[in-house]
């Protein structure tokens, strides 16, 4: 990896932690002056989950049945435990070997 | 919140303490996580302090996970550092809420407090004040219970990455080319609130789609996460 990409990631990350540390300290900062009102609030509310729908739906866009499936099962099985890690190594198990078996790509 | 009950806050090392091991059921649920982010970071392209640099001082996990999705030989600093910003847009409530216990700690201890503030160990700490306990330290020491996890697992999970590396070479031969997708739909399961929820993904969706199709980089994903916001505060006005 050259120097110039080195420091760039540095630089990233150290943004990434500025950032962050404003949203954590700001709210505390802000409070006693001003109060959100309820569609501020609501749209804070609501921007995380459509920011991850943003990530997922191109992702899946153009892709076969076996990552829908996959898809799929490994909604189902967060709903069900609600546990990232055993979901996401169903939706790995299933991909692959729907891959392996049924749809495979030629 | 009567004055007289805002001046007794305390803040002692006991309750911190408290927070610790009251957190470490979710720590174990973090490190989880952490495993997947150090794992995911070397398939990324971080090298392992890298990686664990961004746990140290970031330590905001679905951002993190983001910002790996968004990294590539062409670093696009601000869209990652934008997406960063907007992600934990959320934090801002989160610290706002705290307010009973923090206006009445002191700066230095409140705002050293927020910076190892997480969803996890904000749930905790707001239960634990709105049941009328006075000590605040609590938000520091649930904070600081997650921080550990989060590290150790970042740790572990980017070993983990080069020993698998060294085995396979092909990722999709496991399926791994699907698991940042897989990531992101189990995450968008817990934000699942109801049926409210629906015009307000399927706007985020429908979005970030066309913004993918019509415009290069990763506009789509800001794109999306404010077409998502602003039909949630409409419908919620």
């Amino acid at each position: 990896m050259s120097d110039s990409l080195e420091l760039l990631v540095i630089i990233t990350i150290v943004c990434m932690a500025a950032v962050t540390y404003l949203t954590r300290a700001g709210g505390l900062f802000i409070v006693s002056r001003i109060n959100p009102s309820p569609g501020i609030r609501a749209f804070l509310t609501h921007m995380p989950s459509s920011i991850l729908v943003a990530i997922i739906v191109p992702s899946l866009a153009g892709k076969g049945p076996s990552e829908m499936i996959a898809a799929g099962v490994t909604a189902i099985m967060a709903v069900c435990t609600r546990n990232l890690v055993l979901s996401l190594a169903a939706g790995l198990l299933t991909v692959s070997l729907l891959r392996h078996y049924l749809f495979v790509q030629p | 919140m009567k004055a007289a009950d805002n001046r007794s806050i305390i803040f002692t090392r006991r309750g911190a303490f408290k927070g610790f091991i009251k957190c470490v059921p979710l720590g174990v649920g973090v490190f989880a996580y952490g495993l997947v982010f150090g794992m995911l970071a070397i398939q990324a392209g971080l090298d392992p302090i890298q990686a664990q640099l961004m746990s140290l001082v970031v330590f905001a996990g679905a951002s993190q996970l983001m910002a790996l999705e968004l990294w590539g030989p062409e670093l696009p600093v601000l869209t990652i550092v934008l997406t960063t910003l907007v992600v934990n847009l959320r934090h801002l409530l989160m610290g706002a809420a705290m307010r009973d216990w923090l206006v009445r700690t002191g700066p230095a201890k409140s705002y050293l407090s927020l910076y190892f503030m997480t969803d996890e160990s904000w749930a905790l700490s707001v239960r634990e004040m709105a049941s009328g306990k006075k000590d605040a330290a609590f938000l520091l020491g649930s904070g600081l219970c997650i921080y550990f996890f989060w590290n150790i697992s970042t740790f572990v999970g980017a070993a983990m990455s080069y020993w698998i590396d060294k085995y396979l070479s092909d990722p999709s031969v496991l399926g791994l080319d699907f698991a940042f997708t897989a990531v992101f739909i189990a995450l968008l399961t817990f934000f699942w609130r109801g049926r409210a929820q629906i015009p307000v993904w399927m706007a985020a969706g429908l979005v970030a789609w066309i913004t993918f199709i019509l415009l290069p980089g990763k506009w789509y994903i800001i794109m999306g996460g404010l077409a998502g916001g602003t039909i949630g505060a409409f419908r919620n006005v």
